[in-house]
């Protein structure tokens, strides 16, 4: 893990590569009191370990998956799913909930990713993932139904290779809206553009999806 | 249906703008979710810690502290032994029997074993061999003509002309009883400091 502030309002790091736009600092928001994960943290920050048990089985599955088809591999994508959740502890104590525990966990992720592209410089955004990643990104076969499990594993190989035809700016901000469950004001503020920024690449990143999926369902 | 429609049902999540994987496809690996909530576990299992030790963070020292002091205040009282100015003491008694004894002529030197021959444990001439020097000086000087060399106060004391009731052992008890009960508690204290710095055995019994 880099050496990086954090803030409940806004993340930075001391990386002056701006590959991706940065989230501001200066807005301040008042405390959210009435997100119940957000009073989860707080329990933690105060030493309640059943309070993490239970944020991290709400949050697990869906951080995961934006991780995943963010970094498009397997062993990347684990440890960063390990870097955010590290960052969440290591800032539990002094948290603040100045917006959902959602908002502030996805704004970790995203950092964490952009920090990990700064470091490698070498995936390009818009590569297509490999066959090879794509296999181990599935999970283990079900015996039972092979029929349906070859499907399933199709249509998962279709929306990835869909997926990572993408820009980054709008995979970004298309699997936040996906994934992470939030708004399109609290995407704009994880990705550190405004709302309109954010539905307009959300708005490219649905129709490409959408056409590039329907191209591969019908290559005729 | 417009596109601006369909986006914006998308947005809603109210209609699927196509078919994606299912949500539970992707999920962490078990070993993953082992690393991360063990670390959970370990990062507050030190302040939990701390926590407590800080509640009796104040007790511990003190009562480590309120322990040494009463172990040293012990050990000095029974262990080291009260140091008592015998000399002063007697120096100040001497002063006052020869104020009130101007007249009085000086007396030999008596040897306390002959003072007090009942009293088998005493030690022999020491005391009358510490006041011979101080008295063989002042003679001579007397027959020089010459005053008599200064001598310090102890020396002094110690040349002074014993008391009568110094010359028996029950005599001296008596008058110390005497001085106690007359409330002169200081010539008292006095009189027994020398009492018992001429009878070392009377002093070093165990029931004194």
């Amino acid at each position: 893990m880099n050496a990086a502030t954090f803030a409940m309002d806004g993340l930075t790091t001391s990386d002056t590569d701006v590959r991706f736009a940065r989230p501001k600092l200066a807005r301040r928001v008042e405390l959210v009191t009435d997100d119940e994960d957000a009073q989860l943290m707080l329990a933690y920050g105060r030493g309640e370990m059943r309070a993490f048990e239970t944020l991290y089985s709400r949050h697990r599955a869906a951080l995961y998956r934006y991780l995943v088809r963010q970094a498009r591999d397997a062993e990347i994508a684990n440890d960063l799913f390990q870097e955010v959740w590290s960052r969440v502890i290591v800032i539990r104590s002094r948290y603040e909930p100045r917006a959902k525990f959602r908002t502030f966990l996805f704004t970790l992720a995203h950092n964490c990713f952009i920090d990990h592209c700064r470091r490698v410089k070498s995936r390009p955004a818009g590569l297509v993932l490999e066959d090879a990643d794509a296999a181990d990104l599935l999970p283990a076969d079900d015996a039972s139904r092979p029929d349906a499990s070859m499907e399933r594993d199709e249509n998962s190989r279709r929306y990835r290779a869909a997926l990572a035809t993408l820009p980054q700016e709008q995979r970004d901000v298309y699997l936040l809206h996906e994934e992470s469950d939030l708004s399109l004001e609290e995407i704009a503020r994880i990705t550190g553009v405004g709302a309109e920024t954010a539905k307009s690449r959300l708005r490219y990143a649905v129709g490409k999806l959408k056409a590039a999926l329907a191209a591969m369902e019908d290559p005729a | 249906m417009s596109g601006d429609d369909e986006f914006d049902d998308f947005l809603a999540r109210r209609k699927p703008l196509f078919q994606r994987p299912s949500a539970h496809e992707l999920e962490p690996p078990a070993e993953v979710d082992r690393l991360v909530l063990r670390q959970a576990r370990e990062a507050i299992r030190p302040s939990r810690e701390l926590h407590e030790i800080r509640g009796a963070g104040w007790g511990m020292p003190l009562a480590l502290a309120a322990t040494v002091l009463v172990t040293v205040t012990i050990v000095l009282n029974v262990m080291v032994p009260r140091k008592v100015d015998h000399a002063s003491d007697v120096h100040q008694v001497a002063q006052r029997i020869d104020a009130a004894q101007p007249n009085a002529t000086m007396a030999p030197s008596v040897a306390p074993a002959a003072r007090a021959p009942n009293n088998a444990a005493r030690p022999a001439a020491a005391p009358a061999l510490a006041s011979a020097p101080a008295f063989a000086a002042s003679e001579a000087a007397a027959g020089r003509g010459t005053p008599p060399p200064t001598e310090s106060p102890r020396v002094a004391a110690k040349a002074a002309p014993a008391p009568a009731w110094r010359r028996d052992t029950q005599s001296w008890l008596a008058e110390i009883d005497k001085l106690r009960a007359q409330g002169k508690i200081i010539e008292a204290d006095a009189e027994m400091a020398e009492y018992k710095r001429q009878h070392r055995a009377y002093a070093a019994s165990p029931d004194r």
